[in-house]
């Protein structure tokens, strides 16, 4: 190919280990496709806290010692992931109905659980989120 | 959002309630006795049921998908998968995979896959249609995730 007839486009990339495994992020103004599909891992993260909120809902476990002794996991890490049930119903919603991906890691997610629920989209998709 | 300062005053105020405070809070909010003791818990609860009652908890559609979620993970699964497999390349990723030095290449679409252009549901089909015989899809074109210690 000649040089003349060469388009080139520069698209901002950055590469970083997201969950373990490396994940390209895309800048923060970008909006998403429409086919954008989520990471599975936030999802499967997301369900598990659920299950576990439904189980501690039904009275089954009066602690999340219990319920970590139960699903035989480490108690810190059990609470931790348990704070993903518990996120803003709108940040839910955008996170796993409408599949918005998001530039936070799951830790970071969990974090912001304890934010007023007005605070937390913020975090999650980044200034550049749209409204819900 | 006009009920939203006194709000964040309440959850404000959950910091500086006693242990036993928190407990008859729980008895007002939950209309039930404090499961356990522990702060953290009844604090992180408490301001949850707070901005519930104000502003509703997850809408139907997002309850559904919740539930229809926990039930993949806890592997009661009774309708299709909303959790893609991980090992899955992102959609539109060709793969090249060689077999009786031809060269064979299935492209990712979002919820399945094409070769030769017919569509496979599963990488296991593509390489029991190129093959003839059955194979591990991930394993026949590489993408089985390595074990640590995995050369």
């Amino acid at each position: 190919m000649a040089a003349s007839d060469t388009i080139q486009i520069f698209v901002p990339l950055k590469v970083r280990k997201k969950n373990g495994r490396p994940k390209i992020l895309a800048p923060a103004d970008y909006r998403t496709s429409e086919d954008q599909v989520q990471d599975p891992h936030v999802l499967r993260a997301i369900g598990r806290a659920w299950a576990w909120r439904r189980r501690m809902e039904a009275g089954e476990f009066g602690t999340v010692r219990d319920l970590a002794i139960a699903v035989d996991l480490a108690e810190r890490h059990v609470s931790r992931q348990l704070r993903l049930a518990y996120l803003a119903p709108e940040v839910l919603k955008r996170l796993i109905y409408k599949r918005e991906v998001t530039a936070a890691t799951l830790i970071r997610i969990t974090e912001c659980a304890a934010l007023p629920w007005g605070e937390q989209a913020r975090v999650v998709f980044g200034a550049a989120a749209r409204g819900a | 959002m006009t009920t939203y300062e006194p709000i964040l005053a309440r959850l404000a105020e959950l910091k500086a309630m006693s242990v036993k405070d928190l407990k008859a809070e729980w008895q007002q909010l939950f209309d039930a006795p404090a499961p356990n003791n522990s702060r953290g818990f009844l604090e992180g609860r408490l301001a949850y049921r707070i901005q519930e009652l104000a502003y509703g908890g997850p809408d139907k559609q997002t309850r559904r998908m919740l539930d229809l979620l926990a039930d993949e993970v806890e592997g009661t699964l009774t309708r299709k998968s909303q959790i893609a497999d991980p090992r899955n390349p992102v959609v539109g990723t060709r793969l090249i995979r060689e077999w009786d030095g031809v060269a064979h290449t299935v492209t990712v679409l979002k919820d399945g896959f094409d070769w030769d252009g017919r569509r496979y549901k599963s990488l296991s089909a593509v390489a029991r249609a190129i093959t003839g015989t059955r194979w591990n899809g991930y394993r026949f074109f590489g993408l089985r995730e390595r074990k640590r210690g995995d050369a």
